[in-house]
């Protein structure tokens, strides 16, 4: 748990403190389909629900497991 | 600003497998088909404002459930078709700086019902370069056991699951994104899987020698999560997430999933080919049987060492402008096929098609 809380801190500390490096005007090409971080979030949605209920692991991208008795 | 967006989205799960040593009649079969069809539906209500609803009816036949009941149920035919309900309802609020979602959850099945709140407040910072959000989410499900010994389902019993995740997104340069995260869930009540049993040497009075599962009561999740997405040029790129997990179950997993991204025709086309890599521990009560009774049992796959790889490929087409009822719209389509093989002796696939109209 130690580790878990340090790597949280220490990111969150990083990306608050950290300037602005790309200005408004560079950015065009992150309003793109390709750029987005999940570009189909309704397919998604189905294919996370999957993961989470044929895998011991969940969160993140995964559903966190509630909501029906697949798993 | 326009009206909103209807989307209509058909999944389709199926999955083969002969190994599942859970399985009550000693088959291990845990074949399943799935149909799930989904409707999306977004208004907005003006500028910074929407309002999200999503309507689920599941239908599936799992041959697991069939030989369990076959064997015990009142109706002597085992479980057929099997179905669930759910929907979602959300309000979604947001102006440059700053957004927050909530939403409302049913879903209910015959042998499972649920009730889930959730929220989402993001915040920018340095010019909108770094982004970070907070999603907690509170599931107040019910589920029914089997009671092998008595050979009768018990009725519904309480299962909590809250879980909180923390994300941050920064701009790393104009052509890099990236993603980190950490979500911790809890799960309280009955954990066990639904039907799940385990072969236990000792047993004399049961006809396969099973007993029901038994689970702990509670389990603590942690997992923290990362995503890099890089453009190569205007209408390539590729992405990169990385997943590290571990329980107090005692199950430790790596997940990486990469793929390149591509557009054609002015982004009228997308196409997206991913592969994905999964890596488990077994949970330190799993075990295929059991020599005698233990206060923690399972023999659940999926809480088995294994890992697994997936392959998908997923292609969409946006913004034919077409005329309906009158207003003009943009018809989008979408069609995305998945594998995945599973070391023990598990396969399952996904399709996916999906059409909606943005007004």
């Amino acid at each position: 748990m130690r580790f878990f809380k340090v790597c949280i801190f220490l990111l969150i500390a990083y990306f608050i403190s950290g300037c602005a490096n790309v200005k408004q005007i560079e950015r065009g090409r992150m309003a793109t389909k390709i750029m987005q971080l999940e570009p189909q979030p309704e397919e998604a949605k189905f294919l996370n629900s999957v993961n989470s209920y044929r895998e011991g692991a969940a969160g993140g991208s995964s559903a966190v497991g509630g909501g029906c008795g697949c798993n | 600003m326009g009206l909103g967006s209807v989307k209509f989205l058909l999944n389709h799960f199926s999955q083969d497998s002969d190994s599942g040593d859970q399985v009550y009649d000693n088959t291990g079969k845990e074949d399943v088909t799935a149909f799930e069809p989904t409707l999306f539906i977004v208004a907005n209500v003006d500028e910074d404002t929407d309002i999200k609803a999503n309507f689920v009816l599941d239908t599936w036949t799992a041959a697991s459930d069939t030989a369990l009941d076959g064997e015990t149920g009142a109706s002597g035919g085992g479980i057929g078709n099997q179905s669930r309900f759910a929907g979602q309802i959300g309000y979604i609020k947001g102006d440059e700086l700053n957004g927050h979602s909530y939403n409302l959850g049913i879903s209910t099945e015959y042998d499972y019902r649920s009730l889930s709140l959730g929220g989402n407040w993001t915040r920018s910072f340095a010019e909108d370069n770094f982004t970070f959000s907070v999603t907690p989410q509170l599931f107040l499900d019910k589920a029914k056991d089997f009671d092998l010994e008595n050979k009768k389902e018990i009725d519904f019993k309480s299962r909590t699951i809250w879980s909180l995740d923390l994300t941050g997104t920064q701009l790393l340069s104009p052509t890099d994104l990236i993603q980190f995260g950490y979500t911790h869930i809890q799960m309280n009540g009955m954990l066990n899987s639904i039907a799940g049993t385990v072969r236990v040497d000792t047993e004399t009075t049961d006809l396969f020698g099973r007993q029901s599962e038994k689970m702990p009561s509670k389990r603590i999740r942690h997992a923290l999560h990362s995503k890099w997405v890089h453009s190569l040029s205007q209408s390539s790129a590729f992405h990169l997430s990385y997943r590290y997990y571990q329980d107090d179950w005692d199950i430790k997993a790596h997940t990486l999933e990469w793929g390149p991204r591509f557009s054609f025709a002015q982004d009228q086309y997308f196409l997206m080919p991913t592969l994905r890599y999964y890596d488990q521990t077994e949970a330190d009560f799993f075990e295929t049987s059991f020599a005698s009774e233990k206060k923690h049992m399972t023999s659940d796959s999926d809480l088995e060492e294994f890992n697994s790889v997936r392959y998908g490929l997923a292609f969409s087409s946006e913004a034919n402008t077409v005329n309906v009822f009158g207003y003009d719209s943009d018809l989008q389509w979408s069609v995305g096929a998945y594998h995945t093989d599973r070391s023990n002796d598990m396969k399952y696939q996904v399709l996916q098609v999906g059409i909606g109209l943005s007004f």
